[in-house]
């Protein structure tokens, strides 16, 4: 029995550990607070401290209902779009360093264009919206933004 | 309720409340190998589930996974460990639990002994929850998910070695009556 499992066990490391060199190998590196930007037809990479940061404070609600407040240096998310070209977009999507991403639509963004903002917190991007009822959007380690 | 002894049931809240701890335990680890990996998680919901298949193996009744996978859910809610999935997370308890008995139900129709079935249940039910974490909370596709799921199968395969050890012990001692020092057969 207990060689079978040593078995299964090799075989599974075998198998992460390719997969891993695969996913770690396509895995764009970005420079320490820079982001990378994606369109469907451009790719641009931006440097947090060259953009024109403006204080950004406010109050975001965690999911046990404790409110947090926000007062940071920051760049609206709904501009991203106009840095790498894209004037017609449906949906932002914005990725952690783990891949953990979240979504944030044109309409949002058309109604409140404070609503959200990456923020350098600790020298790394974070995103930032305003109004959730939890902070599952809050997406720290921001190294990849997605315009779609 | 009338077939489960006295102590199988304090067997299955010890390792109902191992379970739920192990996670915070072992995360400053599992942390380690899955930032380095660039990916959410995977490991330390192994480690936790082990114990429910630990109690499930050992008591083998069917159902018993589940139960302690009710409890743990409840538990969590109320202490408020209930991590990205927020009201959600008893589905990520109780899916893994089903898995585990399933599992441990269709093994033991080949192979009535106490360990068999410890490596299936533990890999499916690891990849069960790192599923349901995934539709859940992190919404990840193509590769990334799959090393997700690969790196909670693994880790699930490791943690039924361990089982599997601690099982061939402690079966013999947990279905032991504490009245007349009957066994069960």
């Amino acid at each position: 029995m207990k060689k079978k499992i040593l078995t299964v066990i090799s075989l599974l490391l075998a198998l992460t550990s390719f997969c891993g060199a695969i996913y770690l190998g396509q895995r764009q590196q970005v420079d320490a607070g820079s982001i990378m930007i994606k369109t469907p037809s451009n790719e641009i990479s931006v440097n947090m401290n060259d953009l024109p940061l403006t204080k950004v404070e406010g109050e975001t609600v965690n999911k046990k209902g404790e409110v947090k407040k926000i007062s940071a240096q920051g760049y609206e998310v709904a501009y991203i779009p106009s840095l790498a070209g894209a004037d017609k977009y449906t949906e932002i999507s914005v990725y952690s360093d783990d891949e953990y991403h979240a979504d944030i639509s044109a309409d949002e963004l058309l109604a409140d264009v404070n609503k959200a903002w990456i923020i350098l917190e600790e020298g790394s991007p974070r995103l930032i919206v305003f109004g959730d009822t939890d902070s599952k959007r809050n997406v720290k380690n921001v190294v990849r933004i997605e315009i779609k | 309720m009338n077939r489960i002894k006295l102590n199988q049931m304090i067997f299955m809240a010890i390792c109902c409340d191992l379970g739920l701890v192990a996670k915070k335990v072992i995360s400053p680890v599992a942390d380690i190998v899955t930032d380095s990996l660039h990916i959410p998680g995977g490991i330390a919901t192994s480690f936790s589930l082990m114990f429910l298949i630990i109690a499930a193996s050992s008591i083998r009744i069917t159902g018993s996974a589940t139960l302690m996978s009710v409890v743990q859910s409840i538990l969590a809610l109320a202490f408020g460990m209930v991590g990205s999935m927020g009201a959600l997370a008893p589905i990520g308890y109780i899916l893994p639990g089903l898995t585990i008995d399933l599992c441990l139900f269709l093994s033991s129709r080949s192979n009535p002994s106490p360990t068999s079935g410890i490596l299936p249940s533990s890999i499916a039910s690891s990849v069960c929850a790192a599923l349901t974490a995934n539709l859940l909370v992190f919404r990840l596709n193509g590769i990334v998910l799959l090393l997700y799921a690969l790196v909670s199968a693994t880790s699930g395969a490791i943690c039924s070695l361990a089982a599997v050890n601690l099982v061939e012990r402690l079966a013999p001692h947990i279905n032991k009556s504490l009245m007349n020092g009957e066994k069960q057969t």
